[in-house]
């Protein structure tokens, strides 16, 4: 029992408030309905992520811990002009920004290749995750490149997109140069990238 | 077995792709939430948009769900933070009214209350809970309403135990405060 709970008076408050709370009729079938509806877009099954073994508990340690690296972590977004077409007719240019997004103005008609790359030369592995893949870490490795440089090309229809690294398979790491989503689920920022239609005809 | 560890085959089914499992885990953990939004908000109808937004959110992140045997708890921590963002987003009118006709009835006509009624009435203490700071009102009720442990408001919150503590300890002075002339008038 802890002091506060000693006092009689805040235990009769704190059990007033444990009393239930009734949803209202249609509360279950309202949120299955709304998984049903977006269940094409947004189907969380990935055996690959479930067979992580890392905790999201000890995210947050890891994700302290790789100070050191972010120190030697530098972080670019290349964009790679049309490199995924999937209309036949050509008609607008996109591009991704990072850190402030560019406002959507066209219909996609093609696709944008967004080159993320991450300097870690004592890493064994590293891979992206994010929404664009269903934050699965092993959907998206990057290739070593020389001077311990890491790469990879995703081609990304224009949204709002947020990602981290992922270090040698457990450590999570923002992309320094990158803006924050401060309103993660889970309590921390993510990395985003912005890829827009920027409207210029080719 | 704990209520969260019988979740990890329901976890699996769902990511496996039985889609209609998850509203086992929807009817396991609902009232649990709702209970915390409606206590951090005061307002039913906001308290079960964001339940509802949350357990969502849950389906569509799930593959980031890593222990599954913990959903409920990583479910809740999606909750929290979706509770802050509301929170956050208010405007500052009143959300606290009498609901509960009969209560409301009895005392304007003077009648006397019912035996349960020992000490102020659950509206009464809802409005003082508004009246909390918001991280003070969080760590509150995570510690004595939904009763977790300090190592779990910390894994929820990103807040230090002592900090929490601390919280919680004002957050009971507070209430002491607020609510001790209704203790006393009764």
């Amino acid at each position: 029992m802890h002091d506060e709970m000693n006092d009689e008076m805040l235990c009769s408050i704190a059990s007033k408030l444990r009393e239930p709370v009734t949803a209202s009729a249609g509360f279950d079938e309202w949120v299955m309905a709304e998984i049903r509806a977006g269940e094409a877009s947004q189907n969380p099954v990935n055996t690959s992520a479930w067979t992580r073994t890392r905790s999201w508990v000890s995210r947050r340690a890891e994700w302290l811990a790789t100070g050191a690296l972010l120190t030697v972590a530098v972080v670019t977004i290349v964009v790679l002009r049309m490199t995924v077409q999937v209309s036949a007719t050509p008609a607008h240019d996109t591009q991704a920004t990072s850190p402030q997004g560019v406002a959507s103005g066209t219909p996609m008609t093609h696709g944008t290749s967004v080159r993320f790359t991450f300097s870690a030369p004592e890493a064994h592995s590293v891979t992206v995750a994010g929404t664009f893949n269903g934050w699965d870490t092993h959907a998206t490795p990057l290739h070593r490149e020389s001077g311990g440089v890491w790469s990879v090309s995703v081609p990304l229809d224009a949204g709002r997109y947020a990602y981290m690294f992922v270090v040698d398979g457990k450590r999570w790491v923002l992309d320094p140069f990158a803006a924050r989503d401060a309103s993660d689920d889970f309590g921390m920022p993510n990395s985003v990238v912005m890829v827009a239609s920027a409207m210029r005809e080719l | 077995m704990s209520v969260e560890g019988t979740d990890a085959p329901i976890v699996q089914r769902v990511l496996a792709g039985e889609t209609e499992a998850y509203a086992i885990l929807v009817a396991r953990h609902r009232d649990r939430c709702l209970r915390y939004a409606r206590r951090m908000l005061g307002d039913q109808d906001e308290a079960e948009d964001v339940t509802q937004e949350t357990f969502v959110r849950g389906y569509r992140s799930l593959a980031r769900c890593e222990a599954p045997e913990r959903f409920g708890a990583w479910l809740f921590t999606i909750l929290v933070n979706r509770v802050r963002t509301t929170a956050s987003r208010r405007t500052t009118r009143e959300r606290y009214v009498i609901t509960d006709h009969s209560a409301l009835e009895q005392t304007l006509a003077g009648g006397a209350l019912p035996d349960d009624m020992i000490g102020p009435s659950i509206e009464e203490v809802e409005r003082a809970v508004a009246r909390l700071d918001a991280k003070q009102r969080e760590a509150f009720i995570l510690k004595y309403v939904d009763e977790r442990t300090y190592d779990e408001m910390t894994q929820m919150t990103g807040v230090s135990v002592s900090a929490l503590k601390m919280r919680v300890s004002r957050a009971c002075d507070f209430l002491r405060a607020q609510l001790e002339g209704a203790y006393n008038a009764r």
